[in-house]
């Protein structure tokens, strides 16, 4: 493990650092441009379409692939699976990221950032399922940052405080649990009342449901993704304890991952089958449709079942990456692709270039930020004062 | 050659597939009856799943 953080002089001007700092450069621009100019300037967002990728990509999908912190605590704090334990950090780490540029990226959306505290201290609209968003997000990101802060203590050497907010692990990841199961299916709800918009194949009654359960298996692929990257680019950062139990956290999530998928494709299933929409499968949206659930769910789902009974590592490996993607398709299918499907073509919504740059901003803005604090702090690795932990 | 569909196959395809329903007990009947099937059969597929992938786990 290296602890030495100071980078060599020939290794500053990296691809990565290069291409990074290329992004990062842009972002700020669109930055500028979004909060002077205005939602118009950069976006192609109008009346018909008020929600486009900001909300699909960054926030569904932000939120989704970051249920990783609440599966992984669980697994390891609530069933005592502490097999996993090394898993946590990293995916706690994650989920803080995941959710603080879910914030990030609605100011991008809603604007006027000096109003975030209004929906939750001012005005609480408390029969509005937004409002219920609004307040899990910003209690689960509370927590995930009072989960997350024992290893920015300990790099900090605060030892009396993180003992104390350790004894508060099992409180932090029952209520991180709770939040969770609420706002993550509640994403879901919020297109309950577009029943003439979206595509009766991708709406349902049971939408929150189908929400809450695919974060489930998205958290546990995005877990082993992130992992399996880390492995590769930071491995230098992992103790002995980490290495030795990647295997089991990829085989036992993998396995976990292909069940529920395979009860999600069934309450899919049954989801057409009470609104009786098997006529539109045989339809251009149906096909569409199909290849989400069979070509993204289905499919991983398999390659998850075979790799964990054969023990194949990297057969796991690619189908988190096709259920990572499968995850965006489902997001982007529900909230921009389906939805106001009815309209014809030139009215439809097309993300600019700007808000698929600003989108692949904040993506990399994480991306910095996660290297930044996992080359630094205790993550993938014990740190050495409290390994009894 | 082909062969012509008759009966209650003929009946739950023009039902399902073609949306000819007329009433509201035809909907329900139709299709909860159909949703209590698939239901039986992911209930049977699920454990048998499950062994699938734990059946290695002592090898």
């Amino acid at each position: 493990m290296d602890s030495d953080n100071r980078i060599p002089e020939n290794k500053k001007l990296t691809t990565f650092n290069v291409v990074t700092g290329i992004i990062l450069a842009g972002g700020v621009v669109l930055t500028i441009l979004r909060f002077t100019m205005g939602l118009g300037t950069v976006t192609n967002l109008d009346n018909n379409n008020p929600w486009g990728i900001w909300i699909g990509f960054d926030l569904l999908c932000g939120v989704a692939l970051a249920a990783g912190g609440y599966v992984t605590s669980a697994t390891c704090y609530i069933f005592g699976l502490k097999r996993f334990h090394s898993a946590v950090r990293p995916a706690i780490l994650t989920a803080f990221l995941g959710y603080a540029l879910v914030v990030l990226a609605l100011h991008y959306d809603v604007g006027r950032p000096w109003r975030l505290p209004y929906p939750v201290f001012y005005s609480p609209g408390t029969s509005s399922l937004l409002y219920e968003v609004g307040l899990c997000v910003f209690l689960y990101l509370t927590v995930l940052f009072i989960e997350y802060s024992p290893a920015a203590m300990e790099w900090l050497g605060f030892k009396k405080l993180r003992n104390v907010v350790v004894k508060l692990t099992l409180l932090l990841t029952i209520f991180g649990v709770v939040l969770s199961t609420l706002h993550q299916s509640s994403l879901g709800a919020l297109f309950l009342i577009v029943p003439s918009k979206l595509h009766p194949l991708w709406y349902s009654s049971y939408l929150p449901v189908y929400f809450f359960i695919s974060s489930m298996f998205a958290g546990m692929s995005m877990v082993i993704f992130e992992g399996s990257l880390a492995h590769r680019h930071l491995k230098d950062k992992m103790d002995e304890t980490h290495l030795r139990e990647n295997t089991g956290v990829v085989l036992g999530f993998g396995k976990a991952a292909s069940f529920i998928m395979m009860g999600y494709v069934g309450i899919k299933i049954i989801g057409l089958s009470i609104d009786n929409n098997w006529h539109y499968l045989t339809t251009g949206w149906g096909l569409w449709y199909l290849l989400e659930l069979i070509g993204f769910v289905l499919f991983p789902g398999i390659l998850y079942a075979v790799g964990s009974r054969e023990k194949n590592l990297t057969l796991i490996r690619v189908a988190s990456l096709w259920t990572v993607l499968g995850i965006v398709l489902n997001r982007l299918n529900i909230s921009v692709v389906a939805f106001n499907w009815h309209l014809p073509s030139a009215q439809r919504y097309c993300p600019s270039f700007m808000e698929i740059a600003t989108s692949v901003f904040i993506v990399t803005l994480g991306i910095v930020i996660y290297r930044f604090i996992a080359t630094r702090m205790p993550i993938l690795h014990e740190h050495p004062d409290y390994r009894a932990h | 050659m082909s062969t012509r569909i008759t009966g209650p196959i003929r009946r739950l395809k023009e039902d399902i597939l073609e949306n000819t329903i007329f009433t509201l007990q035809d909907f329900m009947t139709c299709t909860k009856g159909l949703t209590y099937i698939i239901m039986g059969g992911i209930l049977v597929f699920m454990p048998l799943f499950w062994k699938f992938l734990t059946d290695r786990e002592d090898d």
